[in-house]
């Protein structure tokens, strides 16, 4: 066991006996992670390092979660933990082994932190800009390990970079598995974005077409197909299988939630709580096939599937939430996009929302470049997309033939602050309106 | 608990070889329930927490290190970088009297639950067709140490608890989230009786039309003027230089606002969520008015930049975990009530107007433009009666003109969880417009 030298046998013979009706659910759930952050402000402190450790015990019985977490692995920890997550005084102790981690975490090497940000400041010179920005860095490492009555799967690890920049022209904000030069190029070109379309007219109203980059779709498709397809977003209005079937777009529109298909460094075999995680097809042909769903609510319907359950921390239960997207590719190449009436290009969207109960959509994009018959010009400024997301994604009228792992980003829906990722293409919609 | 001086001088030794010579440590030990009831059914947690953190800082480096369980006496630490940083020397702490509250014991299960339940039924009862999309009760106490190497060296206790509300009608949609010290003294009538007036606002109200003139600001509204007010009140990490356009009006004018706008902030306020004897760093805690009528009198900042100074707030460093780098903040930062005024003696003053209840966004306020909108609901008023339901409308202006035509403040004091604690009492304004046309 990656956590302790402790027979996992005897912890699942524990947790057998905290849940003693059939259709219990129990777990524990054992997490570590460390992060170390690089910082460029004018005051300190320079380098930021946190590490954290712990575990949760959760009972699931008719309803009811009751959840017990844990900063760190003290001695005797795991027993009284199952004791009040089971709420009684047994007659005879549980024979709980100890938990203990494995050593410190070892602190990852630091030459690829500490030239990043001047091999931003060289990408962004090469693209004959110059100008003040600032760069964070963060590395972000989690471990963990699910134990069930039955289940015991192998430890899951995840290690990412975040980035937050700051301009004087807005904030940007990525993740990435690696800081290789394509991630180098990325942020530049962001920035330099944010530089040229400093002084960009805003726009008024705009009602032609729209052409998003791979990053712009993902948050689009985040926001619009993966919230709209929770299983905890669907319940607030009613029952969440009735989506399925149900028309949500475009039929160029084919999506899946793919978290085995990731690089290797984020890749999952299983879930937050610990079942095989599934290539789950949210639409096909703009269709609603499947739903995201957590053990939790699958127990509500026989008709979801559970594997899509995710935990920002021990201290919170596991939600359903997509962990990667996937958008099929289409038959368009750039140019084809970006042919006819004018319209606008947006690299990037700023920022998402979904209401759950109406389906209104808001994105944000910081700024976008006009194009007409095939050719990219003016920049303009800062502008918002609104609409139901049924009717946007019903606006998709071509996908570029290219497909990106790009657009990841941290998603903090109801509180729970997790990385999301996606594998898109370009994506083309008409119809609809830009405004402030 | 780790006797922290103890934990600080083992510390301090491992980190004096990469160059770091002054070092804090902190240490929290923490308890606290949970209970929710939403889309996931009705849960129930207590967590546990224990963790540390430590800051060190050498000539031209530093560091920031937490995690949770025992502090790693000997490390292993990263490698130092950027900037130093400074920490604060010993400050006498003035009486602190424990209030009673902070000894209460956590609420248990079954009391956590009903309160949410009393939630549920008052929304069923008042508001026949509403519904309570998620309810969560945190009810938490911990216990605090931190010393450094200046000599600071301080041990305190919180508890504190915050419940969010969340209900919506039809596709409207409202989120009531209050704090205090006890979640025994949350009052679900009175918070749901907030949630349905708002809800049938939203269902009965229309835009209405354009208009200019005076309008009463309930809490909820006026604390969004006061959360947008805070660059101005954080001094050096504020980031509003003095060469802004709000800038330029407090030079011109001399003042921020009308002679009724005092600001306090209050870091040992009776009943306060975040009272305690002293701030993140150890730094004695107290009361500072920030804005005097109108007048700005002091901003909130490190106690290490102020060592030796007598101008400006401090101990107003806080810590919102174990696992976040102190930052200036307000602690409890309010309005001053005017304890002989009720709003309603205001309502019925008010000859022609606009009584605005509810914040239906967070606003627009620009520091640097002088301006900012809101999106707010509540009623047209004539004579002191309401005649119509408003809903969405635009409330905007100069924020000059909004500070300097404040004519009254009521004695409803009221705090919301945002950046620190907020309060504000009801406020009436002179001068800004109704629907207006937008200035962004």
């Amino acid at each position: 066991m990656w956590f302790s030298s402790a027979d996992a046998a005897a912890i699942g013979r524990c947790l057998a006996q905290v849940a003693d009706q059939a259709t219990d659910i129990v777990d524990l759930f054992l997490e570590r992670r460390y992060e170390l952050e690089m910082r460029s402000e004018e005051t300190g402190p320079g380098v930021v390092a946190r590490r954290d450790e712990g575990f949760a015990i959760r009972l699931v019985r008719d309803g009811h979660t009751h959840l017990v977490a844990r900063d760190g692995f003290e001695a005797g920890a795991l027993e009284s933990a199952l004791r009040e997550v089971a709420r009684v005084i047994p007659s005879s102790a549980y024979s709980v082994p100890e938990l203990a981690t494995l050593g410190p975490p070892e602190i990852p090497a630091w030459d690829e932190f500490l030239d990043f940000q001047t091999r931003v400041r060289q990408a962004v010179r090469e693209r004959h800009a110059a100008f003040d920005f600032r760069v964070r860095v963060a590395h972000h490492r989690r471990r963990v390990q699910l134990v069930g009555r039955r289940l015991m799967p192998e430890p899951e690890t995840e290690a990412f970079f975040s980035l937050a920049c700051s301009t004087p022209w807005g904030g940007f904000g990525t993740l990435t598995p690696e800081l290789d030069d394509d991630c180098v190029a990325a942020v530049a070109k962001a920035l330099v974005g944010r530089f040229r379309a400093r002084g960009a007219s805003v726009i008024g109203g705009f009602a032609g077409p729209i052409v998003l980059a791979p990053a712009a779709t993902a948050v689009l498709l985040h926001e619009a197909v993966a919230h709209a397809l929770e299983t905890d977003t669907l319940v607030l209005s009613g029952r969440p299988e009735a989506a399925v079937g149900v028309a949500l777009g475009s039929d160029l529109l084919d999506v899946l939630d793919s978290p085995g298909d990731m690089p290797p460094a984020l890749r999952r075999e299983t879930d937050d709580e610990g079942l095989p995680v599934l290539r789950r097809w949210l639409l096909r042909r703009g269709c609603v096939s499947q739903v995201l769903a957590d053990r939790f609510h699958a127990g509500l319907s026989p008709h979801l599937l559970p594997g899509a359950a995710r935990r920002a921390s021990r201290h919170l239960p596991p939600v359903p939430r997509s962990t990667h997207l996937e958008l099929v590719p289409g038959d368009h190449d750039f140019a084809d996009l970006l042919e006819g009436a004018s319209g606008i290009y947006f690299s990037e969207i700023s920022r998402g929302r979904l209401d759950p109960l109406s389906g209104e959509l808001v994105v944000e994009f910081p700024h976008g470049r006009r194009f007409r018959a095939g050719r990219l010009g003016d920049w303009v400024g800062r502008c918002v997309l609104r609409g139901k997301a049924s009717q946007v994604l019903s606006a998709v009228e071509a996908i570029g033939d290219e497909s990106e792992f790009a657009g990841a980003g941290w998603c903090a829906k109801a509180g729970h602050r997790l990385p999301v990722w996606a594998t898109c293409a370009h994506l083309r919609l008409s119809g609809l309106e830009i405004g402030q | 608990m780790t006797d922290a001086r103890v934990a600080l001088d083992r510390v301090a030794r491992s980190l004096l070889a990469a160059g770091l010579e002054a070092v804090e440590v902190y240490l929290k030990i923490g308890r606290s329930r949970r209970a929710a009831l939403g889309s996931e059914g009705r849960l129930v947690s207590l967590h546990r927490e224990n963790g540390w953190a430590v800051r060190a800082s050498g000539a031209r480096s530093s560091l920031f290190c937490c995690g949770s369980g025992e502090l790693p006496l000997s490390g292993p630490w990263p490698s130092p970088d950027g900037p130093s940083l400074r920490l604060p020397g010993p400050r006498p702490v003035t009486e602190w009297r424990e209030p009673a509250a902070l000894r209460a014991p956590l609420c248990v299960e079954h009391e956590a639950l009903e309160i949410l339940e009393a939630c549920e039924r008052e929304l069923a009862r008042g508001l026949p067709g509403a519904r309570l999309l998620q309810a969560t009760l945190e009810d938490g106490e911990s216990d605090s140490q931190v010393v450094n190497t200046r000599g600071v060296e301080a041990l305190w206790r919180q508890r504190g608890s915050t419940l969010y509300l969340e209900a919506a009608l039809g596709d409207d949609r409202v989120i009531e989230f209050v704090g205090g010290s006890n979640a025994r003294a949350f009052n679900p009538r009175a918070l749901v009786g907030r949630i349905v007036d708002r809800l049938l606002i939203r269902r009965d109200g229309t835009i209405g039309e354009r208009d200019r003139g005076t309008v009463l600001l309930a809490p909820p509204v006026a604390v969004r003027i006061l959360d947008a007010l805070l660059p101005l009140l954080l001094g050096d990490e504020g980031g509003s230089g003095s060469g802004s356009g709000f800038g330029s009006f407090m030079a011109e004018h001399g003042a921020l606002g009308s002679k009724h706008l005092n600001v306090v902030d209050d870091g040992r306020l009776a009943n306060g969520l975040f009272s305690a004897p002293v701030d993140g760093e150890g730094v004695p805690t107290g009361k500072t008015v920030l804005l005097e009528k109108g007048v700005l009198r002091a901003t909130l900042g490190h106690g290490a930049a102020r060592d030796g100074e007598t101008g400006g707030a401090v101990g107003c460093v806080r810590r919102a975990s174990y696992r976040d780098i102190p930052r200036v903040g307000p602690s409890h930062l309010f309005i001053e009530a005017d304890a002989r005024m009720s709003p309603g003696a205001l309502l019925a003053d008010l000859s022609r107007g606009h009584y605005f209840l509810d914040a239906m966004d967070a606003g627009r306020f620009d520091l640097e433009g002088d301006r900012f909108e809101i999106t707010v609901g509540g009623f047209a008023v004539r004579s002191g009666e309401p005649t119509r339901t408003i809903s969405g409308a635009r409330l905007s202006g100069r924020l000059s003109q909004l500070l300097g035509g404040l004519e009254a403040v009521a004695r409803d004091l009221t705090f919301f969880p945002l950046r620190g604690l907020l309060g504000s009492p009801s406020l009436l304004i002179t001068g800004l417009d109704v629907n207006g046309k937008s200035r962004f």
